[in-house]
């Protein structure tokens, strides 16, 4: 009980690398997610299959749009807790 | 007298109906619609690369009443390949893969159609000609199938030109090292095995 009460808060700067961290992960998966959750690597433009009525050809109109890779995921995510990671270490130093 | 005159003009006249029916059609495979395509699939261990050419053009000589005689060229213009992530396609596009600048070209010239059978979809055969890819010609033997669809032009251009169009379909492989295309190189990230596949339709308007 009284440990807690004893126990010194993180500083300004650890709180600020520990907020940006996980906000960094956070909305690193976020976007992910949002632009489909791709396995892939990233793609700035979005095939569309379409078909020619007459002569039943199928063929591939592309729309640019940005979807997110797994190499944008594993660099955000690493971003995010390594910032988190840094301001964990900073608080146990104080 | 005058029988005897018309007997030979009548001749004539059906002579030159029956060469010009029996004459093989060019069909021109520049598309203002830009359906043609050449899709193609390189499916490595740890990358597949999948995309697309458009830029398709030539010209293929063909008779549905002797499609043995199948001859011609068709063209896809190298720059026009295009995959979903540029930095990809300038690596792919770029001196060390396709060299586009250098090599603004890849065709296939028929020389001869074997194995014709007659399906319900139209002919299928194999072709045999000249694939050039980076300046490196090899003679290939793909399988095709051709629809030829009579006055269906004219379906296609809304009305604005009548005549008959030819679909050619074909799938094949080639190997990339065959191309000089990096042999033995990155073969985990770029498949040595390049699957075409080839959706084509060309136009011969009526005369």
């Amino acid at each position: 009980m009284s440990s807690e009460k004893h126990k010194p808060s993180p500083s300004r700067g650890s709180l600020i690398f520990r907020v940006v961290g996980l906000a960094v992960l956070v909305a690193t998966i976020a976007f992910w997610l949002k632009t489909g959750a791709h396995t892939g690597f990233s793609k700035n433009r979005v095939e569309i299959p379409m078909v020619d009525p007459i002569t039943q050809i199928e063929y591939i109109e592309y729309e640019d749009r940005f979807i997110m890779g797994l190499e944008y995921l594993a660099g955000g995510t690493s971003a995010g807790v390594v910032l988190f990671g840094m301001g964990y270490l900073l608080g146990r130093k104080r | 007298m005058n029988r005897y005159k018309t007997t030979i003009a009548a001749t004539a006249v059906l002579l030159t109906a029956l060469s010009l029916s029996a004459a093989p059609k060019a069909f021109d495979f520049k598309d203002a619609k830009g359906v043609n395509n050449v899709s193609f699939i390189l499916d490595a261990p740890l990358e597949q690369i999948a995309g697309n050419a458009r830029g398709v053009s030539g010209i293929v000589n063909f008779d549905p009443e002797a499609p043995e005689k199948t001859s011609g060229t068709i063209t896809v213009a190298t720059d026009t390949l295009t995959v979903t992530n540029d930095s990809m396609q300038d690596h792919m596009l770029g001196s060390g893969w396709l060299d586009a600048k250098s090599f603004p070209e890849i065709t296939f010239a028929a020389k001869s159609l074997s194995k014709i059978e007659k399906t319900d979809k139209g002919i299928d055969a194999h072709l045999t000609g000249d694939f050039t890819l980076k300046g490196v010609s090899k003679e290939l033997t793909v399988p095709v199938t051709l629809t030829y669809m009579p006055d269906m032009l004219g379906a296609r251009t809304n009305g604005r030109a009548e005549g008959d169009l030819l679909v050619i379909r074909s799938v094949f492989t080639i190997n990339r090292s065959e191309f000089g295309i990096k042999p033995g190189e990155s073969v985990d990230k770029v498949a040595e095995e390049i699957e075409l596949r080839l959706a084509i339709a060309g136009a011969a308007p009526d005369a």
